[in-house]
């Protein structure tokens, strides 16, 4: 079966999938799995900027819906709520990451994941047209993560949620228990401090109006 | 359009979501701005940029601790799991169940009542057998003034009758097996037993029957002016 199927079937039956999930369907977990695991998996690396961390947040993540699926009653989408443990996760797991992993020492022999260049190196995707285009995107990514790491939490994850996963504004603002008002106030300023990071990236460096407007 | 104004505009019309008349004045706000066509080649470039980000892999290994996660947890909740099929079970039989029960306790909860109050379960005087057969029952009789005594008094010995009794308990028929047989006494007996004598009849199973019984008249005279009859 494929996602596609499986989604539609999903978002069809989603009361009684919960409620396999809800009896305990070693079937359901998997296929709940198959769905969410990538896009959470996703969301935890933006937001956190670091592979096995992310790893780490998704199998939390997932450990939190096993047991708290009993008391999900349906008030939103499963989807949402899913999204909403995965993203409370990655806020967890920043302030940790902030408080002691930065103090925490490091071997030079192991292999550095706090190094994207290191551990980008080992997976670079044969898709690029030459090897040099290659190495232009995984620059380009590298800029793009480590801007979005230099962002507060509040504006990263709307970033994340909008511009990289697609969302829509009132499913981000159902997830982030946000007004509507505020995600986009979030999003205008998380977009405007990112944009000022990136211009080597994008259009040329002009002053632009935002830029006067902000200062 | 002020800039101000367009600017904060300009991330809701890179992301479609700004109503037609709002984005058709930002169309002609850019055609005479060109600070925020700048800004919109930027915030657009920005979008393309962040959309163009592939999408990360996770680990290999993360698919199978993820695999033995939903099995620790599908065995963790075993109880849920065994709840349900208890469920399944009894949701059929539970209203049957359930009324049963509640009739049991209908009937019977008067009864414990009887048992838990120390209330004496007492045979009443007046219980009919239940047996197969019983013979009727003579009793003590008293004669009304509308019986001739004298010849009664007369007697030196008790008459022997065998008397046929009726469902009733009145005297259908009767024969003198021992005593006078004079016209007098059988009018006394004929209006003492026809007319003041009831006998508890016979019974077959507990209901009343015909029956045949042997008695013996003495008469003692006393204040009472009684008739004893023994069977």
């Amino acid at each position: 079966m494929s996602n596609f199927e499986i989604g539609f079937e999903l978002v069809e039956n989603e009361v009684a999938f919960v409620d396999r999930l809800q009896v305990g369907s070693e079937e359901a977990f998997e296929t709940l799995m198959h769905l969410y695991q990538a896009a959470i998996y996703n969301i935890a690396y933006r937001v956190l900027g670091d592979p096995a961390e992310a790893a780490d947040a998704v199998q939390e993540t997932f450990m939190k819906i096993f047991k708290g699926i009993k008391a999900f009653r349906g008030d939103c989408g499963l989807k949402t709520w899913i999204y909403k443990i995965a993203i409370s996760e990655s806020l967890n797991r920043q302030r940790w990451w902030k408080r002691w992993r930065r103090r925490a020492p490091f071997s030079i022999d192991e292999r550095n994941e706090l190094d994207p260049v290191a551990s980008r190196l080992l997976e670079v995707p044969d898709s690029g047209p030459t090897p040099e285009a290659a190495c232009a995107r995984i620059e380009t990514e590298q800029a793009v993560q480590q801007a979005l790491n230099s962002l507060a939490f509040e504006h990263r994850i709307v970033i994340v949620l909008r511009d990289i996963e697609g969302l829509s504004y009132d499913g981000i603002a159902e997830m982030l228990g946000l007004s509507l008002g505020t995600v986009k106030s979030r999003l205008w300023r998380g977009r405007l401090e990112l944009k000022k990071k990136l211009e080597p990236y994008i259009a040329a460096p002009q002053s632009t109006a935002s830029e006067r407007l902000a200062g | 359009m002020e800039c101000r104004r367009a600017i904060k505009l300009l991330h809701e019309y890179v992301d479609d979501s700004l109503g037609w008349g709002e984005a058709e004045k930002i169309d002609q706000h850019l055609r005479v701005c060109p600070h925020c066509a700048q800004e919109l080649h930027q915030l657009t470039s920005l979008h393309r940029l962040m959309r163009s980000l592939s999408r990360r892999k996770p680990p290999r290994d993360l698919d199978l601790r993820m695999k033995i996660l939903a099995s620790k947890q599908s065995t963790g909740i075993f109880p849920v799991k065994a709840f349900a099929r208890l469920r399944d079970f009894v949701r059929p039989i539970a209203i049957p169940a359930v009324s049963g029960v509640a009739l049991t306790f209908l009937f019977f909860v008067p009864l414990l009542s009887i048992f838990f109050t120390g209330a004496n379960l007492n045979a009443s005087d007046k219980d009919i057998p239940s047996g197969i057969f019983t013979e009727p029952r003579p009793q003590r009789v008293y004669l009304s003034q509308f019986v001739q005594l004298d010849n009664f008094r007369s007697l030196k010995e008790p008459i022997e009758l065998e008397v046929e009794v009726s469902q009733d308990g009145t005297v259908r028929d009767y024969s003198i097996l021992k005593g006078p047989n004079d016209p007098a006494t059988v009018k006394s007996l004929n209006e003492f037993l026809y007319f003041e004598v009831k006998i508890p009849p016979a019974t077959l199973f507990g209901r009343p029957t015909e029956g045949k019984i042997v008695l013996s008249l003495s008469f003692f005279p006393t204040a009472n002016e009684k008739i004893d009859v023994i069977g």
